[in-house]
């Protein structure tokens, strides 16, 4: 039975995701830079590719930097070991968080890096965090506070970045609804309210109902000030728990979230993108991209069940990975070797939908999204190359595998300005 | 005296009644039987060495007068030696030269001989000779044999001498009762057959294993690698581990009692008693274990703090009876009936796990049918059928889970559990038959053939209302499997039995119905029916270049049925997998012993083993798409290169050593990752999560005698081992730290027996040094373990 345990892995592993976003288009309010003479300010890239075992549900995730995106093979020699089913969360202070396995058979801990500028890895602290408590998601509110989602018990931790000292547990457990446990997933700050998405989760971690739900905590007294909820947008699954950009503002300050739905597994219980406008504490009800209802222009399926990364790119374009399992006749049956994540472009304001011409589709192991230097970057593990291809949104030009790497590209970031 | 054994870590009163119970079941089988003189059989067969012929009339005589035999129509003998003692026996037949054995008869034994003719050979002779011949032939499949005396000493059951087994790994997740899993050359689980005397256990292996067999019962353990015999049937391709159980004497007792720390208690007998008028043997046995397993252990994911194990309690109940005929026709009929009750509480390792456990309870009933010369001069009849019955589940329904600081936390599910994502409570029945006929034919000295049938059928009734209440659906379907494996066999014996091949084709066919639910859109069940057969052989020879010299090959391409699990899921958390294709391997094995037997009985023997295998379409178990939900899936191909080195062998009367090492290498060899044209990233990749570097050692100081008087006999035994550290994921990064560290483990024993091995008192040691081990990654084992064993034997 203990087996069994390993099942949360297919959800971790069907839409891997990854932070993207440079920190000078980020309006969340961002802590300063840790300064740490001698080490210089890294303005490089990162990425992380996940290796499975034999088994298949278990296995191990790399981390390595690079001073530049410099096109060549990597493999994984002298890369960090990561979490399994979870990846980096690099932040706009320069930090890098290293969570634990998501599904636990790990040291429960928290570890936080910085990068020197020759690409060197600098552990900076290490906060112990409970047993199974699948901690998936990280934001900064400064430098002594940050916030760190456990799905796994239903509690936000706050602690101290500097530190690494846990500062107190905001607990949502009297939030679930009556057949589901909630579990605490992506997280933003605005004007000092930290916005939780929340995932109602039944025993087959599926959603209950279409309710779209976030807890709305103030950051001064860590209380939960607003249970958000919305049952009209006919979606649910507030934001994807490993994908800290399913979560993010635009230049207005409008908030967006990434709903996953069901996965596409249970008709009738959707995704797509819904928003907070800024200004306000409730779910904009006439705003909304729900994937079953809006066509992907270019994709033979016409539409995708849910979004497995998303990468917000400033002036209202969201690039993301659309899951479509229509795609590959055996998807549903074999996660792990379904070719069903496409590239798109999504406008936000337009609310339209475009296959990018010229990516491959992927595996859903490698799905990174991340921006550098003007270009969007996609991690893809396709049926030709494992690696990472760049698009330019100028040029609409696509170029890769730009990097040759071993094992599913989950991860990019780039510190680049 | 029973009533002075006292145990150390009597605490509580549970365990102190518990104690009194076995002590007094002892002393009551000790009073009714202590008056009954003792004495041990010798027996055998005399034969022709090279036609295998029953030297009809030969005689057998006992050293210093103690008396003499002749052999039977059949070449049989039978010898009654009074008290434990070294023996000599004298072996002589007109025309023969004569043999000579020196024994040490601590016990009933066997002993066979083989008698060389002085004449030249007839021309044109034909001898029909059975059992001889087969025997040898059979020693061309690499073998380890493990002998009874190896069976006592240090270890406390089966696992314990199969860890020192070249070739052979047991990793076990905790203490008593604890999941293990045997693997030899790399290969493990449903890989292996487990058989009981020639018998496999199938699907009662999901109740009782072979580890819960007392050690007392066992006569040798016979380990496979690579090929299993063809007499097993089955379709075991990673090898087989054959437990032969003891022929008993008219009249026979044993019971034994051990105590030990973390609270442990073993009590097993057995009692047999045989007419011999009728023929008739009724035996009667049971087995009670118990440990708390509360060992301290290190918690490494957890801030490397040490906690006692609070939630690992175990207790096994068993209880058979058994009828033999040997006079009823058949040369054996054998009827037995065992019921056995299971109950294991469930140890959190990350959390403090404090209601959760499993639970089981089954029956199992068997018949056995042998006869020689069936009908036919020549042809040997062998049958068994089983049937067994088993309830278990899982009880998982506490409305709490709690950390290590003891902090309340809410449940997996708004419905309870502290484990998975759903709560449990289960109650499924499975029911099985299995049957498995032998039959050989001897033609002539030179060919043999052999067809052998095993056809087993299986059915599984999940029940889980509480599962199905959290899922919100029915999600437990009941399913049914058939198996028939039809094996035919060819023995070619050439050169006066130099050179020995055997030659075996298979034919595996199965069918399965069961119904699944395979994603979320479908709201009914859907049919899952199949229907496969697939092919397979193997071929092992031998060749002695001197009588103590020789070589072994093997070569074999044979596939492994899945079991119903694997094929049609288990009803409610595995889904069917109708497409799922049978494990084929492809292997040979090539060896060279060496064994000679000393003047005064001592043995040298050297065996060295070089092996190839390649294991394709692995059967691997992943997660669904749908969550909570797993089955089985076929990926990946794996390459094996080892060799493994034993050397054994008394030094002197007194010292026994013997030492083994293995390395197995098991690589990926999958080209690229399935269905796309990119490179497989840990192609040719040490296999992670099992060991491929291992080795033991191990002395026994023996002597009769040693305090003085009479009857008795002291040993003194060592064992250690050796796994060399891996890794639990591919190695990749030179920084990688998640492995399951190198373990180098010792055990001791001191073991004196009197009254003619009547008594024996064992004290033992596990661990010695008291090391912190783990063979599944972050699973403590036990510390050390300190135990007391009080044998009475009786026969």
């Amino acid at each position: 039975m203990k087996n069994f345990k390993s099942i949360l892995t297919a959800v971790a592993m069907t839409a891997l995701v990854c932070a993207c976003g440079s920190s000078n288009d980020d309006p969340t309010p961002a802590p300063q830079p840790n300064p740490n003479p001698g080490t210089g300010t890294f303005k490089g890239v990162i990425f992380a590719t996940s290796v499975t075992n034999p088994e298949g549900n278990s296995g191990a995730s790399y981390m390595q930097a690079l001073t530049d995106l410099l096109p060549g093979t990597y493999d994984n020699s002298n890369a960090l070991p990561v979490g399994f089913g979870t990846k980096p969360i690099a932040t706009a202070s320069g930090n890098v968080y290293v969570l634990p396995d998501y599904m636990g058979n790990t040291k429960p801990e928290l570890n936080r890096y910085q990068i020197d500028a020759a690409g060197k890895w600098i552990k900076k602290g290490t906060l112990l965090l409970p047993a199974n408590a699948a901690a998936c998601n990280i934001v900064e509110l400064n430098n002594e506070k940050a916030y760190v989602s456990l799905q796994g018990l239903g509690i936000v931790m706050a602690f101290n970045p500097t530190t690494m000292k846990k500062l107190a547990d905001i607990d949502l457990n009297d939030l679930k609804q009556t057949e589901t446990k909630v579990s605490p997933a992506a997280m933003i700050v605005r004007d000092g309210k930290l916005f939780v998405g929340l995932n109602q989760m039944n025993a087959q971690y599926m959603p209950a109902r279409n309710n779209i739900e976030l807890a709305m905590i103030d950051t001064k007294t860590d209380k939960v000030e607003k249970h958000i909820v919305n049952t009209t947008l006919g979606m649910c699954f507030a934001t994807r728990p490993i994908d800290p950009q399913s979560i993010f503002m635009d230049e207005q300050k409008d908030i967006y979230l990434n709903c996953i739905g069901s996965f596409g597994f249970i008709l009738g219980l959707n995704g797509g993108v819904v928003r907070i406008k800024n200004g306000a504490t409730d779910i904009d009800p006439d705003y909304s991209i729900r994937l079953d209802k809006t066509e992907i222009a270019g994709l033979s399926t016409k539409h995708a069940e849910f979004l497995g990364e998303v990468c917000y790119a400033g002036d209202g374009k969201l690039y993301a990975y659309a899951n479509s399992y229509g795609l590959d006749p055996n998807a549903k049956t074999n996660p792990y070797l379904s070719i069903t994540n496409v590239p798109i472009v999504i406008d936000l304001k337009e609310k339209t939908m475009s296959v990018i011409k010229g990516m491959e589709i992927s595996n859903p192991h490698g799905i990174a999204i991340g921006r550098h230097k003007g270009l969007i970057v996609f991690g893809s593990a396709n049926k030709k190359a494992n690696g990472f291809y760049t698009y330019d949104p100028a040029t609409k030009q696509v170029a890769g595998p730009v990097m040759r790497v071993t094992g599913n590209p989950c991860y990019f970031h780039s510190f680049a300005k | 005296m029973p009533g002075t054994v006292r145990p150390k870590h009597v605490e509580s009163r549970e365990t102190r009644t518990r104690l009194r119970c076995s002590l007094a079941m002892l002393a009551m089988l000790f009073c009714v039987l202590s008056v009954v003189a003792q004495e041990r059989v010798v027996y055998g067969k005399v034969t022709d060495r090279r036609t295998g012929e029953p030297l009809v009339g030969a005689t057998v005589t006992v050293s210093k007068g103690q008396g003499g035999t002749t052999a039977d129509a059949n070449g049989r003998y039978r010898l009654v030696v009074q008290g434990s003692q070294r023996v000599q026996l004298d072996y002589h037949y007109m025309g023969y030269r004569p043999e000579r054995r020196e024994l040490l008869v601590r016990d009933s034994l066997k002993c066979d001989v083989l008698m060389e003719s002085t004449a030249k050979e007839l021309h044109g002779i034909t001898v029909i000779a059975r059992s001889e011949i087969r025997k040898l032939r059979e020693s061309a499949m690499p073998v380890s044999v493990i002998g009874e005396h190896q069976l006592q000493g240090t270890a406390s059951n089966i696992n314990d001498v199969l860890a020192r087994t070249v070739g052979v790994t047991v990793r076990n997740t905790g203490g008593m009762g604890s999941a293990s899993r045997i693997s030899v050359r790399g290969l493990e689980g449903k890989r292996m057959g487990m058989y009981v005397d020639e018998a496999p256990m199938s699907q009662l292996s999901n109740f009782v294993a072979l580890n819960d067999i007392p050690t007392n019962m066992i006569e040798r353990i016979e380990v496979y690698k690579g090929i299993v015999p063809y007499k097993f049937g089955g379709s075991a391709l990673g090898g087989a581990v054959n437990v032969v159980t003891k022929e008993y004497p008219p009249v026979y007792l044993d019971a034994s009692y051990e105590v030990g720390s973390f609270n442990t208690h073993q009590f097993s007998t057995v009692l047999k008693r045989t007419d011999r008028k009728s023929g008739l043997q009724f035996g009667i046995g049971g087995v009670f274990s118990f440990a708390k397993n509360n060992y301290k252990m290190t918690l490494d994911n957890l801030d490397g703090r040490t906690v006692e194990r609070d939630h690992d309690r175990f207790s096994k109940l068993m209880g058979g009876m058994s009828l033999k005929a040997t006079k009823w026709w058949f040369d054996e009929m054998k009827w037995e009936l065992i019921g056995m009750r299971t109950r294991q509480e469930i140890q959190g390792i990350d959390l403090d796990v404090r209601e959760a456990y499993n639970h089981s309870v089954s029956y199992v009933t068997s018949l056995k049918l042998k006869r020689n010369n069936f009908f036919l001069d020549g042809l040997d009849f062998d049958f068994d059928a089983g049937y067994i019955i088993g309830i278990y589940g899982l009880s998982d329904k506490a409305m709490h889970r709690y950390d290590w600081d003891g902090t309340q936390l809410p449940p997996v599910s708004p419905f309870g559990g502290e484990q998975n994502n759903f709560p449990s409570d289960g109650s499924n029945r499975s029911n099985e038959l299995t049957s498995r006929l032998n039959m050989g034919y001897t033609i002539d000295m030179h060919h043999a053939v052999n067809l052998n049938i095993y056809a087993d059928r299986t059915s599984l009734h999940p029940k889980d209302d509480l599962m199905d209440k959290a899922l919100g659906f029915k999600a437990n379907f009941p399913s049914k499997m058939n198996t028939v494996t039809v094996g035919f066999s060819y023995d070619l014996t050439l050169f006066d039995g130099r050179f020995q091949n055997a030659f075996t084709l298979k034919d595996f066919f199965f069918s399965s119905h069961s119904r699944s639910i395979n994603t979320y859109s479908v709201s009914e069940p859907e049919p899952v029916d199949v229907s496969k057969t697939y092919l397979g052989f193997s071929d092992a020879m031998r060749y002695k270049f001197t009588n103590d010299l020789m070589l072994k090959a093997s070569f074999n391409s044979e596939v492994r049925i899945p079991t119903s699990e694997e094929l049609i899921g288990n009803g409610y958390s595995i889904l069917a997998s109708p497409a799922l294709k049978p494990e084929r391997t492809t292997g040979a094995n090539l060896g060279l012993l060496y064994r000679h037997v000393k003047d005064y009985g001592g043995l040298l023997e050297v065996e060295l083993n070089g092996f190839y295998n390649q294991l394709e379409d692995m059967i691997r178990f992943t997660p669904d798409m749908i969550p909570t939900m797993a089955r089985y899936r076929n990926f990946g191909s794996v390459r094996t290169k080892g060799v493994e080195l034993e050397m054994k062998g008394d030094v002197c009367r007194l010292l026994y050593l013997y030492a083994n090492g293995t390395y197995q290498d098991l690589r990926d060899v999958r080209k690229t990752v399935p269905g796309t044209e990119v490179e497989n990233p840990t192609r040719n990749m040490r296999i992670p999560n099992v060991p491929y570097l291992l080795a033991n050692f191990g002395a026994e100081l023996h002597k009769e005698n040693l305090f003085g008087g009479s009857g008795q006999n002291t040993r003194l035994l060592f064992d250690a081992s050796y796994v060399h550290q891996y890794f639990y994921d591919f190695e990749m990064s030179k920084y990688q730290e998640r492995k399951i560290p190198t373990a180098m483990t010792m055990d001791a024993a001191i073991e004196h027996s009197f009254g003619d091995d009547r008594w024996t008192l064992t004290l033992k040691v596990k661990n010695l040094a008291d090391r912190h081990v783990v063979s599944e990654f972050n699973r403590p084992l036990p510390g050390r373990y300190i135990g007391f064993k009080l044998r009475y034997l009786f026969k």
